[in-house]
């Protein structure tokens, strides 16, 4: 119980911690902070102007009154106001979010069950044939960059063998309300969320190969043995209860990761969501659509982390026991 | 007690088939470095051409060009192979300066006390951080020149060896020599600098090469969305170049693939490394067990 | 018959070396019987078990031969030996509380084993609590929907006990059932496990000679080889072997200290020699053979 509230306050303070960070970069950097706020640089920005930015961005307060305004923009919704693309920050995510995360949430639960799958099959016999493919596979996928595995996928896939199509997530003219339109999107999306899969599962197929194959010395594993108990049954019903919790704890972490490889994957597949977004502003030195998308990314994992942290809680028989006697 | 019994020799397998193994990682692994690291000190005995040759642009590859030329007519394979220093140094630089700060933080959290506490409470802050999008933000900010992008890669880079170092220092703070120095009268300090880090050795080592692989890798992914320095290209900026000027509609999968392929040669050397340190370790630590 | 062991050994790869671990033991089990097991803790007694399981670590190997009902254990495939397991050879652990996965309900496990011994999924329940009942538990329903940290040690050891008692077992083997119980609940205990399966063979390893008093037969082990064999109260009354006089001597404070070793040994002595009152120099190289008289097997030069 308290190791969870202990979880849930961290995240919460990683959060703050985002925020501020946010508000002092611009304000703290040697750069000039009305350049670094709206992007713009002073063979850009005429004198009149500058001032006028100045003073809409209340640079003139003082920075207790900065700081006020700027959680007051955050917690009402506008997130800061890019001047690059003339519209606010949090609109613009709110465009792009649905794109993104309709490759992330797939991804993320497809890899936690290949990781999980994968893990427990390759423990149950440690440096078995399965073990050893398994984890020299792991191996090789961590070492291809996020970028070259979407590459290749495109290459092979879309331009190689014409199977799948290239960019955004619909072809054009196409409504996902359709039958039709529904089979273009699922085709669009299978490279991205085939990439993003790649990239994420070999660290948590290898977190839970360790954790499980120590599990397999464990006394309840060989009691189980004795009455007979093997294979998937004592993999998944026995062995990962035991396992489990920080597995789905980092899987849970885990998200933000995902969101943060979607920028690379939304790149790479030019598909128009949050991450795009993101190497967009990269480009155009947007700064606060960056800083929106990264406190929008930290409010994701904040989340994330007191749902998983729930349910594992709701999991967890000791404090669900504990819970009831008081 | 019992299980003990039952366990030991289970983990100190000595299984001769596992230990060729790590020779054979350690061996690949120290070759491709090796040669990785030729490159970057004397590329031009690697490259075929100077940098500054000039031929047509978008050449298919063929014995001249091996991976053809690019956008301007540079041959992307002498490209690759002056980029190797570069990335080298971003990589090793910035994997020293995040292991400093791992190894600092981490002994700092293995201390205990109101010191301890804190420096604990960094590391499970920063680890809640999405590591990636917050260096995008930072490195975005601070520009792309080296110095920059080693501290920026660094800042997130540093919390997993933060872990690994306080988890072993409180080992080693468990073992009973500690205790002796201690009544003993030796410093906490003086304690913690001749004996705990010396012991930390293997752990710091290990890291460093974790760190390394992960460091370059956040490199390439902030050169390739165009966070890397221009003049003197990496490997992740060759890939974004090679990308935003059409690479792709141009089929030069050369100079689209390469450099990606030269980072996953070199993780995989560095992964290669690993496997054979962590092989070694577990042999040392095997070794105390079977009393 | 149903377990006969004939020169059973088991090898361990270590680092070190191949190491032997249990050497040509033999020994049988009859139907309704209880052979006690009886060594110092790193004896290779439970190792004996995991071989008759099949459950040794992977670095373990088995040879020699044991049989169930005529039937060959030792290199038996691995599934053959699951599918007996649970059913005709159960295993009863030194402590239900440790053994049992923390995470699943006692219903959970007990029905996995009932499942396993053909009992229909609708009178599992019924089974479930008339077995929890005949090991000695009142109102076991209520114990049914509990996790193994809820419930005490006394109690997860008629836990385990229960899973064990289907009716077709043929062997059971208990490891150290009686660890932390007193005398009379270990003969309580030792009572109950003869009541509990009529029909079965049952091993019982303890490190307490005193427990050997409720069994059949006895076997004393040191360093992976029999001692001394025979009637339980042969062997209690009329102890040959020198080692076996040290354990009854050493009763009242329970389980050896560690001792000195008093002289130099060598591997192909008598692995009591170090510590033996009587022994004489031929034990200090040579392996006394084992010597059997009215089924009282010894081996020992001297007695």
């Amino acid at each position: 119980m308290k190791k969870y509230l202990r979880h849930i306050l961290i995240a919460l303070t990683a959060f703050l911690a985002i925020l501020v960070v946010n508000f002092a970069l611009p304000r703290m950097l040697p750069g000039d902070p009305v350049f670094l706020l709206t992007g713009f640089d002073s063979e850009v920005l005429s004198q009149e102007l500058y001032d006028s930015y100045y003073t809409a961005l209340g640079l003139d307060q003082p920075l207790s009154r900065q700081f006020a305004d700027y959680l007051a923009d955050v917690f009402g919704g506008g997130l800061g106001f890019s001047y690059r693309l003339n519209s606010d920050v949090a609109s613009l995510i709110g465009e792009r979010l649905p794109a993104t995360l309709q490759i992330v949430l797939p991804a993320l639960i497809i890899s936690t069950l290949l990781a999980m799958g994968a893990g427990l099959a390759a423990a149950r016999k440690p440096r078995g044939i399965t073990d050893t493919v398994m984890t020299t596979g792991a191996a090789l996928l961590g070492a291809v960059p996020t970028f070259l595995a979407g590459m290749i996928l495109v290459v092979v896939f879309s331009f190689g063998l014409g199977w799948l199509p290239y960019g955004n997530l619909s072809s054009p003219g196409m409504d996902v309300g359709t039958i039709e339109g529904l089979f273009d999107r699922i085709a669009h999306l299978i490279l991205p969320i085939a990439t993003l899969v790649l990239a994420t599962t070999p660290p948590k197929f290898m977190m839970l190969r360790a954790s499980a194959e120590k599990a397999s010395e464990e006394k309840y594993v060989l009691y189980a043995r004795s009455r007979g108990v093997e294979g998937t049954r004592l993999s998944f019903r026995h062995v990962f209860p035991n396992v489990g919790q920080p597995f789905l704890a980092m899987t849970g972490l885990n998200f933000g990761a995902m969101l943060g490889g979607s920028v690379v994957v939304e790149t790479v597949f030019s598909v128009n969501g949050m991450g795009l977004l993101v190497s967009q502003a990269v480009s155009d030195l947007d700064y606060p659509v960056l800083q929106g998308c990264l406190t929008v990314i930290s409010a994701f994992i904040l989340g994330v982390t007191v749902l998983t942290d729930l349910l594992l809680l709701l999991a967890d028989p000791a404090a669900r026991r504990k819970n009831r006697a008081h | 007690m019992r299980t003990r019994h039952i366990s030991r020799p289970h983990k100190s397998l000595p299984l001769a088939g596992e230990n060729k193994a790590a020779i054979t990682a350690l061996a690949a692994g120290c070759l491709l470095l090796f040669v990785f690291l030729l490159a970057a000190v004397a590329p031009s005995a690697f490259a075929p051409y100077s940098p500054s040759d000039t031929f047509d642009a978008w050449l298919p590859s063929s014995s001249d060009h091996i991976l053809g030329t690019d956008d301007a007519g540079a041959d992307v394979f002498t490209s690759l192979v002056y980029a190797t220093g570069r990335t080298l140094l971003t990589g090793v630089a910035s994997a020293a300066l995040a292991l400093a700060l791992g190894v600092l933080v981490g002994l700092a959290a293995g201390s205990g006390g109101v010191i301890g506490a804190l420096a604990n409470g960094v590391i499970n802050l920063f680890a809640m951080i999405p590591k990636l999008p917050a260096t995008i933000v930072i490195a975005a900010f601070a520009g792309g020149g080296l110095a920059e992008t080693v501290i920026v890669i660094a800042v997130f880079g540093w919390v997993t060896t933060a872990r690994a170092v306080r988890a072993k220092v409180l080992h080693i703070k468990c073992l009973p020599f500690a205790d002796a120095l201690t009544a003993a009268g030796y410093s906490p300090a003086r304690i913690a600098f001749r004996h705990i880090i010396p012991n930390t050795g293997e752990v710091i080592l290990t890291r460093y090469i974790t760190t390394l692989a992960g460091c370059i890798m956040t490199e390439a992914t902030l050169s390739f969305l165009g966070l890397g320095s221009v003049s003197s290209p990496t490997w992740g900026t060759m890939i974004n170049l090679a990308y935003r000027r059409g690479g792709f509609a141009m089929e030069a999968y050369g100079w689209l693939l390469a450099p990606g392929a030269a980072i996953m040669l070199l993780a995989l050397a560095f992964w290669c490394l690993w496997y054979f340190a962590e092989h070694r370790s577990r042999d040392v630590s095997g070794k105390s067990y079977a009393d | 018959m149903p377990l006969t062991a004939e020169g059973l050994t088991v090898t361990a790869k270590l680092r070190e070396g191949a190491q032997t671990i249990v050497s040509s033991l033999s020994f049988r089990a009859e139907t309704g019987s209880t052979l006690a097991v009886v060594g110092e803790s790193g004896c290779g007694k439970t190792m004996t078990a995991l071989a008759v399981m099949g459950l040794l670590p992977p670095n373990c190997r088995a040879e020699g031969s044991v049989t169930l009902d005529g039937k060959e254990l030792i290199g038996l495939s691995q599934r053959k030996l699951a599918a007996l397991r649970g059913r005709e050879i159960c295993f009863v652990p030194q402590s239900g509380a440790e053994f049992l996965n923390p995470s699943l309900k006692v219903s959970t496990q007990l029905y996995e084993s009932l499942a396993r011994q053909g009992v229909p999924r609708e009178r599992r329940r019924a089974e479930a609590c008339e077995r929890l009942e005949r090991a000695g538990l009142d109102s076991p329903e209520t114990f049914l929907s509990r996790y193994p940290f809820e419930l005490s040690g006394g109690q997860a050891q008629k836990v385990v006990l229960a899973a064990a008692c289907g009716k077709d077992v043929r062997l059971l083997i208990a490891d150290e059932p009686t660890k932390g119980i007193d005398r009379a609940g270990a003969d309580a205990f030792l009572g109950s496990v003869r009541k509990l399966f009529p029909a079965a063979a049952v091993i019982v390893i303890t490190h307490d000679i005193s427990v050997a008093s409720g069994a059949d037969e006895l076997l004393v082990m040191l360093r992976g080889r029999a001692m001394e064999r025979g009637r339980a109260s042969d062997v209690i009354a009329r102890p040959r072997h020198p080692y076996t006089v040290s354990l009854l001597d050493a009763l009242p404070s329970r389980g050896l200290m560690a001792r000195p070793a008093l002289r130099e040994t060598r591997s192909s002595g008598c692995p009591f020699y170090p510590f033996c009152p009587v022994a004489e120099n031929r034990c200090q190289a040579f392996l006394p053979p084992a010597e059997e008289e009215d089924g009282h097997m010894t081996r020992c030069f001297v007695c």
